[in-house]
């Protein structure tokens, strides 16, 4: 298609400056966050109350919360995956995705900056495509600048750790965010005011993350994962060392649907700016 | 240059929320047809609501009409949008920028997005001497006139063959609007075409060649600014020394529309001289004005005519 082979270097520069600001506060959050966790882990890890306790959890709220194997948080794997990549972390890069993609189209839209923008030789899906590579290239910042976070962290408590399941994860990451990102646009796209299309981006967010922890409460339910993009992501099989290929690729497949969709609509759409 | 034809856009009754603000029941516009000739000035006038955002949005290609087609340089605006906004310069109506921006980071992507000519620079350095702005300042803490001549420099400094302008001097002070009249003039002596949209009369009258009026979304008239200008009534309020001298210039054959004791109000219609003469034979004591607004003036040539005739009056498109 040829918008995304002309991006415009002058708006992805503006809008990457203005978005970069907001995308380090988030990550430094993180590793702040991840620096806590991880400093702790040791003496949790040594702590038999600890393991006991971990081994007395129910197997439901195991799984909602990713703890694996009996062992449960005695091994760093386990420990990281359910603590630095667990609710909060989705949580977290929900909202920054939501909130990138609301400042990087429909807010334009709503208080008519993108008169602005749409007054140059730039057409709308040149536009677009700038805005969606300024969206995936702060995504790849967070996924980036969280995984040295934790690997400086790692680092620091002398944790020896295996790189690759982390990159495996990381771009896991990355398909699942991309995909968030991408019917979120689609639905600034065909939504008239950006209200209704970040309370609809939101709401089918929470919506699959509400079935995946439902599919976690009982083996009855665990076919639940299959139907939200969560249920794809499971941070403890693939810091495991299971490759998560089909998972990522079909991410990536998803939000080619729903970015290709939007740019469609966007295209066409009257806007009153 | 710029060729509308037909254009119809209809909304449908609902309310409209468009950048915070609601309006009930927009109808959009109907069989709108004009022309602005290449180095021509275009006034275009209606109440709130008429249409006259509604055209422009056309023009810059960001709704597409139900019926008719808008056109600059030959190109259609909906269709050839992006080849067509290269020979446009647009300042838009409501001046929301990006605001965490400073003016001149704006300035930059915007030229950026042009095609960042050398020229670009130079005509933005000359626009912001002659309009005294600091660029350096963030846009969020820019005042609303500050903000309006960010946008005049914006669409003056890409040195485009066809201006859009949407209400140019809003919030400007009495200084900067004449600033921005010698700017249009400017422009104008270069073969710019340029469209404004406007209410302030010596903005129109000094730069405009004709005027259109939008009304309910039908264009009601388009006429020359020299028609204009005899059709505009004015109102003196003027105080003499004695009653006798206001008989005396009642019997001159001025419309004088109030007495109050020495002071009384007279209207006048284009000619002047009937007033100066009356005035030469009497002591004035004070000496106020007060012009209609263009928009009722130019109603006003065309009362009577509008109720036996809803199309277009004039044939000078």
């Amino acid at each position: 298609m040829k918008g995304w082979k002309h991006l415009n270097r002058a708006l992805f520069r503006a809008m990457f400056k203005q978005q970069g600001k907001k995308t380090f506060n988030y990550a430094i959050g993180l590793a702040l966050y991840n620096l806590l966790l991880i400093g702790v882990y040791p003496s949790i890890s040594q702590s038999m109350v600890i393991s006991d306790l971990s081994a007395s959890l129910p197997n439901s709220v195991k799984r909602v919360f990713g703890v694996t194997s009996g062992s449960g948080l005695d091994r760093f794997e386990s420990y990281v995956s359910s603590q630095c990549f667990g609710q909060v972390w989705l949580l977290v890069m929900g909202i920054y995705t939501i909130g990138t993609v609301d400042a990087l189209i429909p807010k334009l839209v709503d208080q008519g900056a993108m008169a602005y923008l749409l007054s140059t030789p730039v057409g709308r899906l040149e536009v677009l495509s700038t805005q969606v590579m300024v969206l995936v290239s702060g995504l790849v910042l967070m996924m980036v600048l969280t995984e040295l976070g934790i690997w400086g962290e790692m680092a620091l408590f002398d944790i020896p750790i295996d790189v690759c399941p982390y990159l495996r994860l990381g771009v896991l990451g990355l398909a699942l965010f991309v995909t968030v990102g991408s019917y979120s646009l689609f639905f600034s796209a065909l939504s008239k005011d950006k209200e209704h299309a970040m309370l609809s981006a939101a709401g089918l967010t929470f919506l699959y993350y509400a079935l995946d922890v439902f599919s976690g409460l009982d083996d009855r339910f665990s076919w639940v994962k299959r139907l939200t993009i969560f249920g794809w992501v499971r941070p403890p099989e693939v810091l495991d060392g299971e490759v998560p290929f089909v998972q990522t690729v079909s991410l990536f497949g998803l939000s080619a649907i729903f970015i290709t969709w939007a740019t469609c609509i966007f295209e066409k759409k009257d806007l009153h700016i | 240059m710029i060729n509308v034809e037909g254009i119809t856009k209809h909304f449908p009754g609902n309310n409209d929320k468009t950048q915070g603000k609601e309006t009930k029941g927009v109808r959009g516009i109907s069989n709108v047809t004009f022309s602005v000739a290449e180095g021509e000035v275009f006034g275009f006038l209606g109440p709130n609501g008429a249409g006259k955002t509604t055209l422009i949005r056309h023009l810059m290609g960001f709704i597409k009409p139900d019926a008719g087609f808008a056109q600059i340089d030959g190109l259609d605006c909906w269709q050839n949008s992006t080849t067509v906004k290269g020979v446009v310069g647009y300042l838009p109506g409501e001046m929301n920028f990006l605001e965490q921006m400073s003016g001149l980071e704006f300035l930059k992507l915007m030229s950026g997005m042009h095609g960042d000519r050398p020229i670009f620079q130079k005509r933005r350095e000359v626009l912001v001497e002659r309009l005294d702005l600091n660029l350096k300042q963030p846009i969020r803490k820019m005042s609303k006139g500050m903000k309006q001549k960010l946008g005049i420099i914006y669409a003056l400094m890409l040195d485009s063959k066809v201006l859009i302008l949407d209400e140019p001097t809003s919030g400007l002070d009495p200084l900067m609007q004449k600033v921005f009249i010698e700017l249009v003039l400017e422009e104008k002596r270069q073969g710019k075409t340029i469209f404004i949209s406007s209410h302030i009369f010596p903005e129109v009258e000094r730069t405009c060649d004709r005027v259109g009026i939008i009304r309910a979304g039908k264009l009601v008239a388009v006429e020359g600014i020299q028609k204009l200008r005899q059709a505009q009534r004015q109102t003196f309020e003027i105080t003499v020394e004695d009653e006798e001298q206001v008989q005396l210039l009642c019997n001159c054959g001025l419309t004088i529309v109030s007495v109050q004791g020495t002071r009384f109000s007279v209207e006048i219609q284009g000619d002047l001289n009937p007033l100066l003469s009356g005035l030469a034979q009497v002591k004035v004591r004070e000496f106020t004005q007060k012009t209609t607004e263009l928009e009722e003036a130019f109603m006003h040539l065309y009362e009577g005519v509008e109720a036996s005739e809803p199309g277009i009056i004039s044939s000078h498109v």
